[in-house]
């Protein structure tokens, strides 16, 4: 079986990542038919970029105006009156049999084929498209991505532009040529994409020096010791992708300003006078004043960040947590619950799937091993370039976390996805690490211990996915999944 | 023998994969007993307390077995978030398979009565804390109805109910034995 080549089991496995992933991510995506969590901000904002009305926000626009475009695309609201969403930003009521179909659509298609994403990029990394398949298993089945990405919300999009910068990063690195101008322009697209979403995404700048490094090496081989040349050699990649960024991170403000012209019932947010009379005058379409929008919107943006409240664990109700509870899945959030006619509570319930976290943060502490043995014992590394790979993503994983610590504003659990995402990385390369001869040889013991481990990944995910779907709980099944205490599960009773 | 790293992993994941099969397996609670908790509009003296409902709930259970806490935590339901002023009533119907005198103990925080087929067995009027009152009845075969009423006051609670034919092994309320068999609901 293992003598086919990877061509053949490289879209073969993708194609299977891609079939369970429309069945976990994308079947009946539009139920419930209620709004949860941020939708009814997200929402009320896409409703008015379709509609052509200003507003201000606390996010960048392209994850917005993806959602809207789904609405756009499909209109399965035509002929209903929605008009309520101009003059509010949170919606409370829906217009009777309001469909989900158009709203959640983009959110929920990118994060369907951010599983096809990862599974490349695994494969890029570790160069075995058997335990990339298997790894990606833990995206299709956790039951916290599966939730918040079935949603019009943020992260569905912004996780596919990262790991779609990712899977490019780790394409090139693992070829180690040198550097076409169109892939630094690609990989800063989709940084600039994920930017123009949410700006958490800044992390993923941290790719920018290593891909540099791997061009110059392949272009100058050992070029520290002619910082000029290097210098000169990649000043036109570093033009090329700040203008790839620019410009789709400009685009998709250009698309907001030109898109919100009229005013709803004096509702200006945080709009200096001049431009107010921007607006008055039908002038927001000019690039001219592009400058203006856009200091205006910072403004915004800052002020609005400095009245979210912080995280108060003592405050009854709150369901913020610290980085580090993250890592174990501390603490889950219930968007939404009601009673049904059995007298069962259905929830969407944010949970995660605990072989896939607990897998994720165990690879991280056996990459700190790794990293700390080599540093500190001077354990030999055959593979260098996996080895090198490992502390970059370790560093990423950790400076995200870091940086969330310093962040002073109330933080969720799915703020932790983007490192979990780099942590199934993690864990595809330390496991090649561990048993780097035995996937080379085939060994049956190995390969059915992945076969175990990915059972378990499913079984845990089916036992959790009433959380994700909706499914009705009696008080005592749900107490059957209240696993860990700081989770802080609480049933409805 | 020397296990080899691949055979260590394989070893691993049959030991993890069995723990999370007992795990998420399905399991059905046997309804055997039906409990109607009331929580008290005010405080709760005693179990002639009259009642004065500010919210009921309807659970069937399978054994009577609340652990001592500061708050109601069901042996397989886990918290039922009750924690002052409630009263619970439990009924049951019970086949005697061998007839003989049977036992009942009621180990309760605070008070309870016990009766059945409508002849009281037992009671504890006021509060206390968690202390056993045995309640001693001749049965024939047959089906028979039981009965108790437990209220929890203020501060720790706990209430476990067990029977025993005389001579016999000892089975919590709600677990059928040899001796004598719960029928479910719904009848």
């Amino acid at each position: 079986m293992f003598s086919l080549s990877n061509r053949f089991w490289v879209p073969l496995y993708l194609s299977v990542t891609l079939l369970i992933g429309w069945f976990t991510y994308v079947r009946d995506y539009d139920q419930p038919p209620y709004l949860f969590w941020d939708e009814n901000y997200h929402i009320a904002s896409a409703q008015k970029y379709l509609d052509g009305i200003f507003f201000q926000e606390p996010h960048p626009p392209l994850g917005k105006l993806l959602i809207a475009l789904g609405e756009y695309l499909v209109q399965p609201n035509v002929g209903k009156d929605v008009t309520s969403f101009h003059s509010t930003d949170h919606i409370k009521t829906l217009p009777e049999k309001y469909s989900f179909k158009g709203m959640r659509l983009v959110p929920t298609v990118m994060a369907w084929l951010t599983g096809g994403l990862l599974f490349l990029a695994l494969y890029f990394a570790i160069q075995n498209p058997h335990l990339a398949f298997a790894v990606g298993f833990f995206y299709n089945f956790d039951t916290a991505l599966v939730l918040h990405s079935r949603s019009a919300m943020l992260e569905g999009s912004q996780l596919f532009f990262l790991i779609g910068s990712t899977a490019l990063f780790l394409y090139l690195y693992q070829r180690a040529r040198a550097v076409a101008w169109w892939h630094y322009l690609l990989f800063s697209l989709l940084v600039g994409a994920a930017l123009a979403v949410k700006v958490n995404s800044t992390i993923i700048f941290l790719l920018f020096p290593v891909l540099a490094f791997v061009d110059l090496r392949a272009r100058l081989g050992e070029f520290h010791h002619y910082p000029a040349t290097a210098l000169r050699t990649i000043l036109p990649s570093v033009l090329i992708s700040l203008v790839g960024m620019g410009a789709v991170f400009l685009s998709a403000w250009i698309i907001h300003f030109q898109l919100g012209t009229k005013v709803v019932q004096d509702r200006y947010y945080g709009a200096s006078p001049a431009y107010k009379e921007l607006l008055a005058k039908g002038e927001t379409k000019s690039y001219k004043n592009l400058p203006l929008m856009l200091e205006d919107s910072y403004k915004y943006f800052a002020n609005y960040q400095k009245g979210v409240p912080k995280l108060d664990v003592c405050k009854s109700g709150e369901n913020g947590s610290y980085p580090v509870g993250w890592t174990v899945g501390i603490k889950s959030i219930n968007y939404r619950w009601e009673k049904n006619k059995e007298g069962n509570v259905q929830y969407l319930y944010l949970q995660s799937n605990p072989i896939v976290w607990f897998s994720a943060l165990g690879a991280v502490i056996l990459g700190v091993v790794l990293v700390g043995s080599r540093l500190f014992f001077g354990l030999a590394v055959k593979d260098q370039r996996s080895f090198w790979l490992i502390v970059l993503l370790l560093i990423t994983y950790l400076g995200y976390l870091t940086t969330m610590m310093q962040v002073d504003r109330v933080m969720y659990l799915y703020h932790y996805f983007i490192p979990l995402l780099f942590a199934f990385i993690l864990f595809g390369l330390i496991f090649k690490q561990l048993f780097e001869r035995e996937l080379l040889e085939h060994n049956p013991w190995v390969y059915a211990g992945l076969v175990l481990l990915v059972g378990q990944v499913i079984a845990v995910f089916i036992f959790f996915s009433p959380f994700s779907y909706y499914n009705g709980l009696s008080t005592a099944d749900f107490w059957r999944r209240a696993w860990i205490s700081g989770w802080k599960l609480e049933p409805i009773l | 023998m020397r296990l080899s790293r691949g055979q260590i992993f394989f070893a691993a994941m049959c030991l993890s994969s069995i723990l999370v099969i007992n795990t998420v397996r399905p399991r059905q609670i046997a309804p055997n007993i039906k409990a109607v908790l009331t929580k008290q509009d005010g405080s709760i003296a005693n179990i002639d307390t009259p009642r004065k409902a500010s919210t009921t709930k309807n659970y069937l259970l399978d054994v009577v077995e609340f652990q001592n806490s500061n708050t109601l935590i069901h042996k397989t339901m886990g918290p039922l978030g009750f924690t002052n002023d409630f009263f619970i009533d439990f009924e049951a119907e019970l086949e005697v398979l061998e007839a003989g005198m049977y036992t009942f103990n009621v180990a309760s925080d605070d008070g309870f009565r016990l009766w059945v087929d409508d002849k009281q067995l037992a009671e504890w009027l006021g509060d206390r804390p968690v202390a056993t009152t045995p309640g001693k009845i001749a049965l024939d075969k047959g089906r028979h109805k039981l009965r108790l009423s437990y209220f929890q006051g203020y501060g720790n609670l706990g209430l476990k109910v067990t029977y025993n034919k005389e001579g016999s092994s000892s089975y919590r309320l709600g677990e059928s034995s040899a001796q004598l068999e719960f029928i479910p609901y719904p009848r």
